[in-house]
């Protein structure tokens, strides 16, 4: 038994020396006291063991990954699936999407998704886009959607609304829409036009824990929640980015109008128009290593008399994208105004950091814009990007009413939005 | 316990015989005849080698992750005197006249008219096109941003001239100054579209390419025109590793000399995008002469140019990713303490300049976007060595490469070249400060002679080095000092026959880390250096 274990381990070790040996021979490297006919040798030995050069096996998984799953969401075409898409509050969605942007020499975009959320918030979608169009100075889009947001939150009209009342509804849209856009002066003035219409439902809402919107209020102190309206609209927009690119942010002014008409059919008399207009403002400093950046945001409706606004197309302000301090759709009213302010600054090319501050009211009639029952909250973030804009952002806002976090993947400053 | 002492012995035996076999091929000559080597034999044939790819996300992601600065290990691809040998990826080449400088790898010329137009892509940084030219010869195409006319196109011309003169291998990269009316379309020209898909293209997708390029004052667009490699292309090499399709390619990529040592030409004109994904290696030859030639490429993002925009004064100062604790000191402190580099003036006044300066610029710390193999590992050696080849660039070669950017304005011309000769003095001053910079060893009347280069290049003040000199026997490595003497001549105890060796170490006095240790042969009736070590900081 001994002699037999002795007799393994040393025909163990001379292979493996022998191995060792040969393995040297295989990798030999030319070292600065090699001879020129040595480094001959180790290329010649290297040449009886050519193999195919090939990524490590982390980089092939990796690319399969991408071929798969970045790539698809990045850059899709074809069947791929959509995350996002829901309005704000929705929680994570996933769905199917089927996208073609490679018809008509790629001036033809088709793009159809359907997305369900972890709170039950549905939404379809279906667009054909013409982009590209006279020499990319025009595009024209026609959109067909569904909406099913199961759990809207509602706390009452006005500033003073209560924290208390929060309440939940049902809102579903369904929406059709067509419409063009000009741009002009190399893409810096955009112009447009769309017509549509408007389905709506509003129901009991169904997250667990918070009563129905009309358990608690009723069509007398909430517009529309008893007797709903379908509408024909249109909306004029034009945006004009003075911008110029800079390193962590553009530098200078974006300036937004959008009007919207909502012609009742229903006979609620619920017709109005939606004016909403939008200035941001980005001044880089320290070679662009620090921002402040500013946006005054406005949304005011008008109407005739004897017609009224529907609580679930009245401006909002709570939530990511305005106050942060707040919860989301904390406010109800016939207009909103906001103005925000950050002062950030780059920690890395991938990263920059955010002080903020976010102050608005909500409003019952144009005559009331001003700085009555302001609400205003503070806080900080962390925003993480690419070289062109923030891909997600962790934001943190303190308010009389708590401590808000989020986090979610848009630009702190966006667009106007449009929830129909 | 007989059969068991047997055992224990035959046991044994095969360890040792193991053990002394692998001790012979240990022991051998420090020195051999053909040393130093001047040039890597490459004799083995690459005609298979095939195709490869570096995933430009995954390189990103894997190399930030995995961030640190790796220990110290001796360089590879270096000869007896610590120089690199001719090879596929580097030569040696001779001070250039200043005609030589400014042609650089350019033997081709200028593309000529008319410039047929065969591929575009719609994707990626900057827009850009293949084209044929008059002669049939293949050229890819890049333009400026409208924010920075001349800025990025200059880069690359001038980006590959240098490293040509330092001895690496480049594409022929040219100024194209050309009428619209010039370019016309192949009946085959595709074009890339964003989904990826190829599709053929219209003179208006032409024209809108073309309307994206800034136009000089007499009206022609100005372009940059890189003439396609010769041979046969096989994708990019990496900064590790080595390509297994290669049998010449026996040294780890992050452990050759030329590559470390890049990163200091590199941070000279601040190439920050140095990727494996900017190189090319190319089959030259065929059958049992193919060789992989190894290529840098794509310099759009050196200087002040970020190729679609001026540099971020980040560039070359952090990588993209946060790794360092000056970023987490920065994200706790709200930003209010920039630092110097975040505060450098810019010339806004010369749009083509971009973002070039000195300010902030710190030879030692400089970094690429993200962390790259080879450059974790140099060595002060191997930046020692790179810093000579900045610093053998004299001022008016400067000159005469950066006129080669062909700038409208000679105030841009006069900026570059001022802002390099500071940036290469900084370098020389750095990197020759961390080791002994102490050059062409010879023995002369008796006594050792030699250049230090930070004296000769005004950038540093001369040190004082103590002398221990000493005889060397090849076989076994032993130095045999000789006592009590500490001067420049050679002591007259040393053996002065024919292949006798002697050495001399030379200490600085004031920093004795920095020590050059010189070895000679006798050769008929001179010493020959044929071994330089030296120590570092």
């Amino acid at each position: 038994m001994t002699r037999s274990t002795f007799r393994t381990i040393a025909v163990c070790t001379a292979i493996a020396l022998s191995y060792a040996s040969s393995l040297a021979q295989e990798i030999q490297v030319p070292s600065p006291r090699d001879t020129a006919s040595g480094i001959i040798d180790a290329e010649k030995v290297k040449e009886k063991t050519l193999r195919p050069v090939a990524p490590s096996h982390g980089e092939q998984e990796f690319d399969r990954f991408e071929e798969k799953i970045f790539d698809p969401l990045i850059n899709p075409n074809g069947l791929t699936f959509q995350t996002g898409g829901l309005p704000s509050g929705g929680g994570f969605s996933l769905g199917p999407r089927y996208i073609r942007r490679d018809w008509l020499h790629e001036h033809l975009v088709s793009d159809t998704y359907f997305v369900g959320s972890t709170k039950k918030w549905y939404k379809g979608q279906s667009s054909l886009d013409f982009v590209g169009l006279m020499d990319n100075h025009l595009q024209f889009t026609a959109v067909g959607a569904y909406q099913n947001a199961a759990s809207m939150p509602y706390y009452g009209e006005g500033s003073n609304s209560s924290k208390d009342n929060r309440s939940d509804f049902r809102r579903e849209f369904t929406s059709a829409r067509f419409g063009g856009q000009f741009h002009f002066l190399d893409q810096k003035l955009s112009a447009g036009y769309s017509v549509g219409g408007l389905l709506v439902n509003v129901g009991p809402g169904d997250l667990g824990g918070w009563p129905s919107t009309d358990k608690i209020f009723n069509g007398a102190n909430t517009r529309g929640l008893e007797k709903q309206s379908n509408f024909i609209n249109g909306t004029a927009s034009i945006t004009a980015n003075l911008t110029t690119p800079s390193f962590s942010n553009p530098k200078g002014l974006i300036l937004e109008a959008q009007d919207t008409q909502f012609w009742d059919q229903s006979g609620t008399s619920s017709s109005f128009h939606l004016l909403q207009t939008q200035a941001t403002y980005y001044v880089p400093f320290i070679n662009g290593m620090r921002t402040l950046a500013f946006r005054a945001r406005n949304e005011t409706t008008f109407h005739a008399d004897g017609q009224q606004v529907p609580f679930y197309l009245q401006p909002t302000l709570g939530g990511p994208n305005d106050l942060r301090g707040y919860e989301r759709y904390r406010y109800y009213d016939n207009g909103s105004s906001l103005l925000s302010g950050e002062y950030k600054w780059s920690v890395a090319g991938s990263v920059e950091m955010a002080l903020f501050g976010d102050g608005g009211n909500v409003y019952s009639r144009p005559g009331l814009i001003g700085l009555r029952e302001l609400r205003g909250d503070g806080g900080f973030g962390v925003r993480f990007k690419n070289k062109q804009q923030e891909i997600m952002r962790f934001d943190v806002g303190f308010s009389t009413e708590g401590v808000k976090v989020w986090f979610v993947f848009n630009n702190a400053f966006g667009r106007l939005y449009r929830s129909f | 316990m007989v059969r068991l002492q047997q055992c224990v012995r035959k046991t044994l035996s095969f360890v040792l015989v193991g053990v002394a076999c692998q001790a012979s091929a240990l022991i051998a000559q420090q020195y051999h005849s053909d040393d130093p080597i001047q040039k890597v034999p490459e004799v083995g044939s690459a005609q298979g080698a095939d195709a490869q790819t570096i995933n430009a996300l995954y390189d990103f992601m894997y190399h930030s992750a995995k961030y640190k600065t790796p220990p110290a290990t001796p360089s590879l691809g270096v000869n007896t005197l610590g120089e690199v040998p001719d090879s596929s990826w580097f030569t040696n080449r001779p001070r250039l006249t200043t005609e030589e400088l400014q042609k650089g790898k350019r033997v081709h010329g200028d593309p000529q008219p008319p410039f047929t137009v065969v591929a575009a892509k719609t994707e990626g940084v900057t827009p850009g096109f293949r084209i044929k030219d008059g002669r049939g010869l293949t050229y890819f195409i890049k333009v400026d941003p409208h924010t920075n006319p001349e800025m990025a196109t200059a880069a690359d011309v001038m980006g590959a001239l240098f490293l040509y003169s330092a001895g690496y291998n480049v594409p022929e990269n040219y100024i194209l100054l050309a009428h619209r009316e010039d370019f016309r379309l192949s009946e085959k020209a595709t074009i890339t579209a964003l989904s990826g898909k190829k599709h053929p293209m219209n003179r208006s997708q032409l024209d809108k390419i073309l309307d994206a390029v800034p136009v000089e004052s007499d009206g022609r667009i100005r372009l940059m025109a890189s003439l396609s490699m010769s041979g046969r292309i096989i994708g990019p090499f990496r900064y590790e590793f080595v390509r297994s399709d290669d049998p010449n390619d026996l040294i780890p990529h992050d452990r050759r000399r030329d590559l470390r040592g890049l990163a200091v030409l590199f941070a000279w004109l601040n190439h920050t995008d140095a990727k494996g994904d900017n190189s090319l290696d190319s089959v030259e030859g065929k059958g049992a002469d193919a060789r992989i030639v190894h290529h840098l490429l794509d310099f759009g993002d050196s200087f002040g140019s970020d190729s679609d925009i001026a540099k971020d004064p980040r560039h070359g100062q952090e990588f993209w990713l946060p790794t360092s604790r000056e970023q987490a000191n920065r994200a706790m402190t709200l930003g209010l303490f920039p630092a110097s580099w975040e505060k450098a003036k810019y010339p806004q006044h010369l749009p083509a300049v971009g973002n070039f300066t000195t300010t902030g610029f710190n030879p030692l710390t400089w970094k690429p976007n993200y962390p790259n193999p080879a450059f974790l590992e140099m060595t002060p050696q191997d930046a020692y060595w790179g810093a000579k080849r900045v610093m053998s660039f004299s001022n008016e070669d400067i000159r005469a490469i950066v006129d080669q950017g062909q700038f409208s304005n000679p105030a841009v011309t006069d900026y570059i070249t001022k802002v390099l000769i500071a940036r290469r003095d900084l370098i020389g001053k750095a990197w020759f400060s961390q080791v002994a910079s102490l050059e062409d060893f010879v023995v002369a009347d008796g006594r050792l002679r030699f250049t230090d280069l930070g004296q000769k290049y005004g950038v540093l003040s001369a040190s004082t080095y103590s002398y221990s000199w000493f005889s060397f026997d090849n076989q076994s490595g032993h130095k045999s000092p000789v006592a009590g003497v500490s001067s420049d001549a050679v002591p007259a105890a040393l053996a002065s026959s024919e292949g006798s060796f002697i050495g001399c170490t030379l200490t600085d006095m004031k920093q004795t880390q920095r020590t050059v240790t010189v070895v000679f042969r006798r050769d008929g009736d001179q010493w020959k250096p044929v071994g330089i070590e030296r120590t570092s900081l």
